[in-house]
């Protein structure tokens, strides 16, 4: 039997898990000392303690996790999104252990990882790219040179990484130097890498990628496109396959340049490729932005079009097999769009909103799916990402999905932390958002000033009635407060799992 | 009566909810002005596995049109309700504007969890629901005899008396949410 190393945690996690049962693999699950009650802890066949909490102390610490790898006798490591997942030092130390990990070559991991170097791929086989600036002389006065030969508006990236940081947009040159002094600390703090790169910005356009996988036999087939334009701070938070803003002519184009870049950098596994497309344009061009070398964390909108499990496949080429599709055995079965939960504040500037889940109940029914790690009485860990749950909905047409989302998000509870919920319910309800009009500066000009509405409907005000009867009996309801429960010197906290089994 | 809340994200606005009972049902006034008769069929968030409200809207013969399952949760003191997608969160507050006196923060001030002294409070050691009473006011009883049950989730927890004594007063009932620290019972010790 394989056995297979989760090197990960929450909703993604559980996901992974599940196919390895699938598969008929043994699961090795890890957590930190903040996740001893979570739900990837419980279902894996054996879990192994990292240590602290923060992630540098527990999931991102590769001896130990190579550890734990050699004393469970793992034969593969799924790195899952996040984390390690891109970290070629970490892939190579697996293969030097003699351990498949699960995902690209540590070669495929740095040069597509290295923006520059990706962008440098690209050009050579003849990708488009946003006009922009990637040589190696990134002093500042050379700098400054090239983005007058750009022109602004642009945009400045980091080569070492992506996610927002390091990243600035520049509409007036006279703003270049301090931008770039600002760009360059955060690279540095966040990927040890203070080189920056020049681009110039486009300001409507639709960000739309291509689900790639590959095989160590050099084949490699594409799973069409996701449009994840619904950004925040370059954060997706709602995507869906395929992009309403691509036709046939432009779906070819896309998904032939995905692979030729695969194909150019030897990947085996599944990737995502990246481009920028124009918005409403007539014929709108495309360039290429970046390859992702890992699951993402939107990977189940593909799998709901396509009828494929990603991880299975990913599991599948890990072991040296051949691909077991042709490019013309995948089709598009219908629509799907995936939504993420997350625990922030949408009214308060989207603060993190950690704390315990005092009740949850996830939406089911026709063409629903919910990834998710949660449970009621979870706590929601200020040590990791926000994400709650990912909530997907499946349509034979965009249409029939939306209608769907709609309504499963209508019966979503999610109580105890502030949640985007309403948020993502207006959002998927605007009009520019029913029509797929979207670009990357949807909720810039739309969402800018969102509020949640503040007269509570009849129902509400029925139910808070009862529950003021009712509360008469109750010193809760008198108010008494139960702030115990987050005061981590109160027994409810430190009860742990009892709080909620 | 009458009860009046605070939704947080609208603070500057009171909102009176005016309920009046007849028999099993209440007349529930809205602050729109509009009416509904409304039977309590289940009300269940002290229990936190089932947190919710659940009413029937009457006509005015009493017979149910519409039943309403909404959860309701206690959120430190503040009552969040979710429907459709959002969780409103409310505040009581008191006829004139302020919160009320917390009982609560009255009585736990300062205070340690156990018996004080010769006669005094045994205050709850987590937070739960009271879900038996096994003595009453007045009644003698002996060092450690069981004088309620106190449940969280799983966690069961019988609560026995410090000290043979006398039973002074009961501060709580079955079917109570108590805070940690809280007076359960009050002992006079012989």
């Amino acid at each position: 039997m394989k056995r297979v190393l989760i090197a990960n945690r929450g909703e993604i996690a559980v996901r992974i898990l599940r196919t390895c049962k699938e598969m008929g693999f043994h699961t090795i699950a890890v957590y930190s000392e903040a996740d001893r009650d979570a739900l990837h802890v419980a279902l894996s066949d054996e879990a192994h303690l990292l240590g602290p909490a923060p992630a540098r102390e527990s999931y991102l610490n590769i001896e130990r996790l190579l550890q734990v790898a050699r004393r469970a006798r793992a034969d593969m490591v799924h790195p899952g999104y996040g984390f390690l997942s891109e970290n070629a030092d970490f892939a190579a130390a697996c293969r030097a252990q003699g351990l498949i990990f699960v995902g690209p070559s540590p070669e495929t991991i740095r040069q597509l990882g290295d923006k520059c170097a990706a962008r440098a791929l690209a050009e050579r086989i003849d990708v488009p790219t946003v006009p922009g600036y990637t040589d190696d002389d990134m002093s500042e006065r050379r700098l400054l040179r090239e983005a007058k030969r750009i022109g602004t508006p642009l945009i400045l990236k980091a080569a070492g990484g992506g996610g927002g940081r390091g990243m600035r947009i520049v509409s007036d040159l006279a703003q270049l130097p301090e931008a770039l002094a600002a760009a360059r600390g955060e690279a540095l703090a966040a990927f040890g890498d203070e080189r920056i790169f020049l681009e110039r910005y486009i300001p409507r356009a639709r960000h739309v990628e291509v689900q790639i996988l590959g095989d160590s036999q050099g084949n490699v087939i594409h799973l069409f496109e996701r449009e994840c334009s619904v950004q925040r701070r370059y954060q997706k938070i709602v995507e869906e396959s395929p992009s309403c803003g691509v036709n046939a002519t432009l779906r070819k184009a896309l998904t032939e340049a995905a692979v030729r870049i695969a194909k150019a950098a030897n990947y085996v596994g599944a990737g995502t490729v990246e481009f920028l497309v124009e918005a409403n344009a007539a014929e709108p061009r495309f360039y290429f932005l970046e390859v992702n070398t890992r699951l993402q964390v939107e990977h189940p909108v593909t799998e709901a079009v396509t009828g494929l499990d990603l991880v299975r496949l990913q599991f599948h080429v890990a072991q040296g097999r051949p691909l077991p599709y042709a490019q013309e055995d995948i089709s598009l079965m219908g629509h799907a769009i995936e939504v993420r939960l997350c625990a922030e504040d949408p009214a308060n500037h989207f603060l993190a909103s950690p704390g315990t889940v005092r009740f949850w109940q996830a939406p089911e029914g026709p063409g629903i799916r919910v990834d998710t790690a949660l449970e009621i009485g979870s706590f929601v860990s200020p040590y990791y990402d926000p994400l709650l749950a990912k909530i997907i909905a499946f349509g034979r047409t965009r249409d029939e999905a939306l209608a769907r989302l709609e309504r499963a998000l209508m019966e979503t509870h999610g109580v105890g932390v502030k949640t985007n919920l309403a948020y993502l319910l207006d959002i998927i309800r605007h009009r520019a958002f029913r029509e797929g009009d979207l670009s990357t500066r949807f909720l810039e000009e739309h969402f800018a000033e969102w509020k949640p509405s503040t007269e509570p409907p009849e129902e509400v005000l029925l139910a808070l009635a009862a529950a003021s009867v009712e509360g008469d009996r109750l010193p809760a309801l008198r108010g008494v407060s139960l702030s115990a429960s987050q005061n981590p010197l109160s027994p409810w906290y430190t009860v742990g799992r009892w709080r909620n089994t | 009566m009458r009860y009046n809340y605070r939704l947080e994200e609208a603070a500057e606005n009171l909102l009176s909810l005016d309920l009046e009972a007849e028999g099993e049902i209440y007349k529930v006034t809205l602050p729109n002005g509009q009416s509904y008769r409304v039977r309590l069929r289940r009300v269940g968030m002290a229990t936190q596995l089932m947190p919710w409200v659940e009413i029937a809207l009457c006509d005015a013969d009493g017979q149910p049109e519409r039943l309403l399952r909404v959860p309701v949760v206690d959120l430190d003191g503040r009552i969040a309700v979710s429907w459709k997608g959002r969780v409103y969160l409310f505040e009581r507050m008191e006829e004139g504007g302020g919160r009320p006196e917390t009982y609560g923060e009255r009585a736990t001030e300062g205070k340690g969890v156990g018996l004080e002294g010769k006669g005094g409070l045994v205050r709850a050691p987590m937070v739960g629901v009271v879900s038996e009473v096994l003595v009453s006011e007045g009644q003698l009883v002996e060092k450690e005899q069981p004088l309620l049950v106190l449940e969280a989730m799983k966690v069961v927890m019988r609560i026995g008396a410090p000290c043979a004594g006398q039973v002074k007063r009961l501060w709580v009932q079955a079917g109570q949410l108590v805070s940690h620290g809280e007076p359960l019972v009050e002992l006079v010790e012989e």
